[in-house]
This record gives C-alpha cells, sequence and structure tokens, in this order.
C-alpha cells in the first residue's frame, strides 16, 4: 500500500490537473457556479476516501461517474424538495453575451439525463459507448436523446451564427 | 448533424464554461482535509453503531431507544421546516452538517423562529431563520446594509445587528423571511453575504406562510391582453423602444402561499423584461405592476420603496407618488447597477420600471424617462 504522503501527493496532483475541467463539465451540467463547485467538492472528497482503489487508468472515468450520479441524484432530491435558488420563470442572468444566454436557456430546457449526455458527448468528447456507459442506457439511446436535445441547440447557434454575419 | 454543427456546438459548449469562469473556491488541501474527515466520521459511525448495538442489547432497546431521540420540536416534519430545511441546504456550504433544532411560532403566531446548528471543524455555528412581518419601511434592520436585486423586483438586504449577519428577503410588503449567521464571537462569520442570499431567497420563495400569518386578499382580474399591453406600453414609453428584445414574456404571478407561481387567473402582480440589442454593459429593462389592494397607497410607502438608496417622493396627480432610484447590486465596484422608477397609485396598486446595467456603462434611459414609463395608464388593471 502507498504510504499517506504519496497518496496525498498525487490525490493533489490530479485535482490540478483535473479539478478546473471538472467544474467546467459539472457548470455545463447544471448551470450554475456555485452548485458546479459544490458537485466538485463532492466528487473529490468521494474520490479521496477511495483513492487507493480506484485503479489509476480508470480514474478519470471514476470521477466523471461520480460527478453524473451526484449531479442526478442531486437532481432528483431536488425536485422531491421542490425549492429552487431561482424561480424557474426568471430569465437568466444578463452577464454574458446573447449566444451563452441563449444557449443556457436552451440547456436548461433539456432533462437532466438529456442534458448530460450532450455535454459527455460534445463538452467531453466521449464516445457514445462511454457515455452509453457512464448514464447507464444502451447507446441507441445516446444516439437519439443526444439528436434531439443538439437539435434544440442547433436552431439557437444556427440563428446566432445567421445575425452575425 | 454535419461537422461543421458538431464544431459550432463545440465550440460554443466551450465558450460557455470559460468565459466569465469565476476563481475556484475548492484547494486539494482543503479536500484532503475534507476526506480525512469524512473518513473519520465513517470510522466513528461504524464504531459508534457496534457500540450501540451492543448497549442496546446489555440496557434493553427501549431504555436506550427513549434516550437517544433527539430532542425535536413539534415543528420539526412540518412542511415549513422541510422547505427551509431543503433550502438552507441547496444554498449553504457544509449542508449536510445543519440540523435542525427549532422552528416555533412566537405566542400570537405572528412571527416564527427557527435554528439549525451546523458543525464544522469542531466549531459549532447556530443558523438562525425567522418568518415574520415587519413594519420596517426600508429593507434594513441593522448597520452594513447592502441590498441585492431578487426575483420579480424584489430586494435581499443584507446587514449585521446583534452579533448576527442577516439576509432579509421581503417577500410582500410585509412579509419576511431572513437568514442570519450567528457565530459564538459574533465576528466569525461561516457564511458569505451571497450564501446568504441564496438562502433567504430560496427559503422566503417556497416556505409556506404559516397559519395566522396570512394576508386575505383576491387580486382583481387583469384585462385580457395584459400582457401584450405591458409590452406595448415599454416599447411606446421609452425612447427607442421598438427595438427591444423580450428577454421573457410578461407573465402573471400570484404570491400565494408557496411562492411567486405563474397564473391564469387573477394576479398580484405581472413580471416581465427586455433587454437592448447591440448595447454595452447587456442593459435589462424590467416591469413589475402590482395589482390593486396588495399595497398601501402613501407617501411613506414610496419612500419604503427605495429602502437604503436615498430618494424623495414627488407627488401627482389623483394622489399617486413617483420615485426614482439608485441601488448598487453587489459590494463590488464592478457589480451592476439598478436604476428604478417607481409610482404608487391611490388603489395600492404600484408600477416598477427599471433598468439595470453594468457597473461602467451609462444608463440607457434617464429617471424622468422610466418615471414616464411608469406612469402610463396602460400599465395598470383599469
Amino acid at each position: 500500500m502507498a504510504p499517506a504522503v504519496d497518496v496525498e501527493r498525487e490525490f493533489a496532483e490530479y485535482f490540478a490537473a483535473r479539478g478546473q475541467a471538472l467544474r467546467r463539465t459539472a457548470y455545463a451540467l447544471c448551470g450554475d457556479w456555485h452548485l458546479a463547485e459544490d458537485l466538485v467538492q463532492s466528487t473529490f472528497v468521494r474520490l479521496y476516501r477511495n483513492w487507493r482503489r480506484i485503479r489509476q487508468p480508470t480514474i478519470d472515468a471514476y470521477a466523471r461517474r461520480t460527478l453524473l450520479n451526484l449531479f442526478l441524484s442531486g437532481r432528483r432530491t431536488a425536485s422531491r424538495e421542490q425549492v429552487v435558488s431561482e424561480v424557474p420563470e426568471r430569465a437568466a442572468a444578463a452577464a454574458g453575451s446573447e449566444e451563452r444566454i441563449d444557449l443556457a436557456r436552451a440547456l436548461a430546457r433539456l432533462s437532466p439525463r438529456q442534458r448530460a449526455m450532450v455535454v459527455l458527448r460534445y463538452l467531453e468528447d466521449l464516445p457514445v459507448a462511454e457515455v452509453a456507459e457512464l448514464v447507464g442506457v444502451a447507446e441507441g439511446t445516446v444516439k437519439s436523446q443526444t439528436a434531439r436535445g443538439v437539435a434544440a441547440l442547433r436552431t439557437v447557434l444556427r440563428d446566432h451564427a445567421l445575425s452575425v454575419r | 448533424m454535419s461537422a461543421v454543427d458538431d464544431e459550432l456546438l463545440r465550440d460554443a459548449l466551450h465558450e460557455y464554461v470559460s468565459a466569465d469562469e469565476p476563481p475556484m473556491r475548492v484547494s486539494s488541501a482543503g479536500l484532503i482535509a475534507a476526506g480525512r474527515r469524512r473518513q473519520r466520521a465513517g470510522r466513528a459511525a461504524a464504531l459508534t453503531g457496534t457500540v450501540a448495538a451492543v448497549l442496546a442489547v446489555l440496557a434493553g432497546a427501549t431504555l436506550w431507544s427513549a434516550r437517544s431521540v433527539p430532542e425535536r420540536p413539534a415543528t420539526a416534519g412540518s412542511a415549513a421546516s422541510r422547505r427551509i430545511d431543503a433550502a438552507l441546504r441547496a444554498a449553504l456550504p457544509h449542508r449536510g452538517t445543519l440540523v435542525l433544532r427549532t422552528l416555533a411560532p412566537v405566542p400570537g403566531g405572528t412571527a416564527w423562529h427557527g435554528s439549525w446548528v451546523s458543525t464544522v471543524d469542531g466549531r459549532t455555528q447556530v443558523i438562525r431563520v425567522d418568518l415574520g412581518f415587519t413594519a420596517a419601511s426600508g429593507p434594513c434592520g441593522g448597520t452594513d446594509c447592502q441590498v441585492t436585486a431578487g426575483p420579480y423586483g424584489t430586494r435581499v438586504a443584507t446587514y449585521r445587528a446583534a452579533g448576527v449577519l442577516w439576509a432579509a428577503h421581503r417577500r410582500t410588503d410585509t412579509f419576511e423571511v431572513r437568514v442570519g449567521d450567528a457565530p459564538p464571537s459574533r465576528t466569525a462569520f461561516r457564511y458569505g453575504r451571497d450564501e446568504l442570499v441564496r438562502a433567504a431567497t430560496s427559503a422566503a420563495l417556497t416556505v409556506p406562510v404559516p397559519d395566522g400569518m396570512r394576508v386575505d386578499h383576491h387580486p382583481a382580474a387583469a384585462p385580457a391582453g395584459f400582457a401584450r399591453r405591458l409590452d406595448a406600453a415599454v416599447r411606446g414609453g421609452l425612447p427607442g423602444g421598438a427595438g427591444l428584445r423580450t428577454y421573457q414574456e410578461p407573465v402573471g404571478l400570484s404570491a400565494d402561499a408557496t411562492g411567486p407561481r405563474r397564473t391564469t387567473g387573477p394576479a398580484d402582480f405581472w413580471y416581465a423584461d427586455w433587454t437592448i440589442p447591440g448595447q454595452p454593459g447587456g442593459p435589462r429593462i424590467t416591469v413589475r405592476v402590482d395589482a390593486p389592494g396588495t399595497g398601501a397607497a402613501s407617501r411613506s410607502v414610496a419612500r419604503a420603496l427605495c429602502g437604503a438608496a436615498a430618494c424623495t417622493p414627488v407627488a401627482g396627480t389623483h394622489g399617486t407618488w413617483t420615485v426614482t432610484y439608485e441601488q448598487r447590486l453587489g459590494p463590488g465596484d464592478g457589480d451592476p447597477v439598478l436604476r428604478t422608477a417607481a409610482v404608487v397609485r391611490a388603489d395600492g396598486s404600484r408600477v416598477l420600471v427599471g433598468e439595470e446595467v453594468a457597473a461602467s456603462v451609462e444608463f440607457p434611459y434617464s429617471g424622468t424617462e422610466l418615471a414616464a414609463a411608469a406612469s402610463d395608464p396602460a400599465m395598470s388593471y383599469g
């Protein structure tokens, strides 16, 4: 078994290398920086507890799966509790470009699972098979759900692409 | 989907997650400390469980269970406590450590006081939650006051009072929900203002108004096509308003027991916002129209609207009062600034027209122009 000092050094190095990327993925999933940071914090605490048991090549997959589970289970809890930090009818904060605002709104309209598939496919660039395994659905489901989600986003992006020409 | 579209989507997602990215507050040292604590807690829980099982066998399960039941008030498990509990957990760090101690009405039922405790790194902090009516004209009940904008034209004030850092969200004219951080040392606050504002807003918008604190009123029905009238009034009343882009369609909202929600029947107030394409600073125009009878019509109410900002009500015709004021929506120099014109009518209805811009940008409209738009008769139920 590796000494505790080595474990902590490895863990700190992994956090330095992947922490920001995971937080961006978390933000793409939930659309809220506070929540994204909470998700990343919980993910890394779980990672730390199981660090000795995780095989090195699978750390990324383990971290992604943990993040995804926390996001999806958190969504289920939130829907039970019906508590929101912002009322659903409220528009997004005005900061940022119009494209970002519209993209955020389009993402918010996707179901959490559908949004997760789109983010994993197009932000994390994961192959369909890996997304299917992470989300726990068939590859065909990933293809169909992603296609529907992307169609909504594509409309927003094309509108903006046309408007700047 | 073509490869070009694929690339467009990838680029847009990368830009979405990297632009305006705040600095990371989590550190590897903090995570390692948290991981160690979690491991210790897990081991302690396992040990405690084993000891408890042995004790239960030895001393008798009945006696043990009677002693180990945590002290809980009668209100624990009620709808109000569940929702506040969930709101705090949704908004505050260290949510897993929060434990409800008490939530109970004061005699007469005109206010409820609650307290949650949270122990982190051996330091126990009390999170206070109060629900009640307030007669204060401004949103602040203490020193070092800062006011931030909440949803639907509401505002949340943060201030210090008697060693507690409070965030107070006024849901209606008088019903207020506030969340406070009460450290033993009176200065070492665990939570920042932003976190308390989120908690107070979340709690205020979801907590049911306890029995005995409901205000029984029946808003008048808005005329047919009121949303379109609002939209036309804003576009017609503001110079260059025809170019406004609807950021959100006007919606009728009801401030009922579960917080603001869309309504197809009579609404307490209407809320909408627009933006001006191509303008620097991303200005946002918001309008809130309250139904008659949902507020009192007086000069003091008009003055109270501007809260911590100084303002002087100006008398208009038919018993109306108008105020214009500006407020910074956060403590930082770069935080947005909101300019508002509010008209309080004799029937108690109110119209608030606001413009929010980045601090470094000029307001697109003057206070006079906003006030003129707010005074438009089209922005009323009549």
